[in-house]
């Protein structure tokens, strides 16, 4: 008997216009899949790049990456270098083999509650069908 | 004509007598024939061992830290000099120090020297079949001499690895100069062996690395030696949040790699120092020149080596790219 995967995804969601998103999803009853586990931080650049390789060891299946949108950053700029700083990481960690798939990075603002729950669908999804993650994961 | 370490020593000889600087940072030699190790002279007589040839050497930069970085904070009233031996990739890492304002450049007294690359003993020892019992180096070329036999091999052969893609012959400014500069070997950023790494599938390039990480015995010499690992705390040493935790595990391995790797990115000036001190052979500088490759590419830096005032990371554009 097989039972169906169900995968550990790890949403860092900014405080100012995801996390509120999500809000926004639950108030509109809408619905996405249980699988996600939202940690909330003050702002996308606030997401260290060892948080995700930490979420990864751990048991992480995928990382979703949640902000504001460019422009909309309530510290003006914080989006942008979570940008430049993630644009380095994911090819880094794809370079040393954790699949680049099992990493997103959104713009999701506060209103976009419909956006957010079919990214998290979405990549709910995608992760479903490239299945546990075994890499850099800490053996048990 | 003065040979460079004749030089040095005039000119070091004149700076402890005028009363310029307290200390010397030079190099003498080591335990074996061709080793060299950092020295430190406090006055003339101590500097007198040191000399200057082309072996391989360790950097001196990191050792600033320790002696300037008080006087820079301002805990020491005092206007320390500190007089240093510097080749172009050492003279990327005391800029790097400066960029950062760990030290100060007037407590810096920089004494040049052109470099063409420094060599390999390793390699000249296996080219020549057995350990080599003298070497002999002129200008293009270099004589090994063994048991019975000699070998005339050409210094581009025997040259370090890091050398080969050197971005800074001689230092860019100096305070004194020890010799005019060399004719130098034309050197090209070659990122050949990471485009062959890139071009593997997910699965074998973790393959690879699992290999290459695994053999890390977490010495920590990869960080001791980087002037771009300048915190004063260390992620590594603090146990409040532990983001590197004493389990000796491939995903702690990768895990140490990354963090590293990711906290010079944008920082590094390619001195293959790193790989250099690595004790068990860790390819570190495919890490290193992976992200200063992406660097260049993404956010359109002309050389990621060169440190700036403002890092790659530490600042942004409007229109960097989308993609992920």
């Amino acid at each position: 008997m097989s039972v169906k995967f169900k995968p550990n995804i790890i949403c860092f969601a900014c405080n100012w216009c995801s996390y509120t998103g999500a809000d926004m999803a639950g108030t509109s009853r809408m619905k996405y899949p249980a699988t996600i586990k939202i940690i909330r931080v003050p702002c996308s650049g606030r997401v260290n790049p060892t948080f995700i390789m930490k979420a990864y060891q751990k048991g992480a299946d995928g990382v979703l990456i949640a902000g504001c949108h460019p422009g909309d950053c309530h510290y003006n700029s914080g989006n942008y270098f979570a940008k430049r700083r993630f644009l380095l990481a994911t090819r880094f960690m794809n370079y040393i083999g954790i699949d680049a798939k099992r990493l997103r990075m959104e713009w999701i603002s506060a209103a976009e509650g419909v956006k957010f729950a079919r990214v998290m669908a979405e990549f709910s999804e995608t992760i479903s069908e490239l299945g546990p993650n075994w890499r850099a994961r800490e053996e048990v | 004509m003065m040979t460079m370490t004749e030089k040095m020593r005039e000119q070091v000889k004149e700076l402890f007598v005028n009363n310029e600087i307290k200390l010397f940072i030079g190099f003498e030699k080591g335990f074996t024939k061709f080793s060299r190790i950092p020295a430190f002279a406090e006055n003339y007589d101590e500097a007198k061992k040191m000399i200057i040839d082309e072996f391989e050497t360790p950097f001196l930069a990191k050792y600033l830290i320790r002696e300037l970085e008080e006087v820079a904070a301002g805990i020491v009233e005092k206007s320390e000099r500190v007089a240093i031996l510097t080749r172009g990739c050492d003279y990327l890492g005391i800029r790097r120090l400066i960029v950062d304002n760990i030290i100060l450049r007037e407590n810096i007294v920089i004494v040049g020297i052109p470099c063409d690359g420094l060599i390999d003993v390793k390699k000249a020892n296996k080219l020549l079949g057995e350990e080599a019992r003298e070497i002999t180096i002129d200008e293009e070329n270099v004589i090994a001499k063994g048991k019975t036999e000699n070998k005339i091999i050409s210094k581009a052969e025997v040259v370090l690895d890091r050398c080969r893609q050197c971005i800074m012959c001689e230092p860019k400014e100096s305070d004194i100069m020890l010799a005019e500069k060399t004719a130098n070997v034309k050197k090209n950023k070659d990122y050949s062996k990471i485009e062959e790494i890139e071009k593997m599938s997910a699965k074998e390039r973790y393959e690879f690395w699992s290999r290459q990480f695994e053999r890390c015995i977490r010495c920590f010499a990869c960080r001791d030696a980087c002037t771009a690992c300048n915190c004063r705390k260390c992620i590594f040493d603090i146990t409040e949040p532990e983001m590197l935790e004493k389990t000796v595990a491939t995903s702690e391995q990768f895990m140490f790699h990354f963090i590293r790797a990711f906290h010079v990115a944008g920082r590094c000036s390619a001195c293959g120092e790193c790989e250099r001190v690595c004790p068990v052979d860790i390819p570190l500088g495919l890490l290193n020149g992976k992200l200063r490759k992406d660097i260049e590419f993404l956010f359109n830096v002309e050389e990621a080596g060169i440190p700036s005032e403002i890092e790659p990371l530490g600042e942004f554009k409007l229109d960097d790219p989308d993609e992920w």
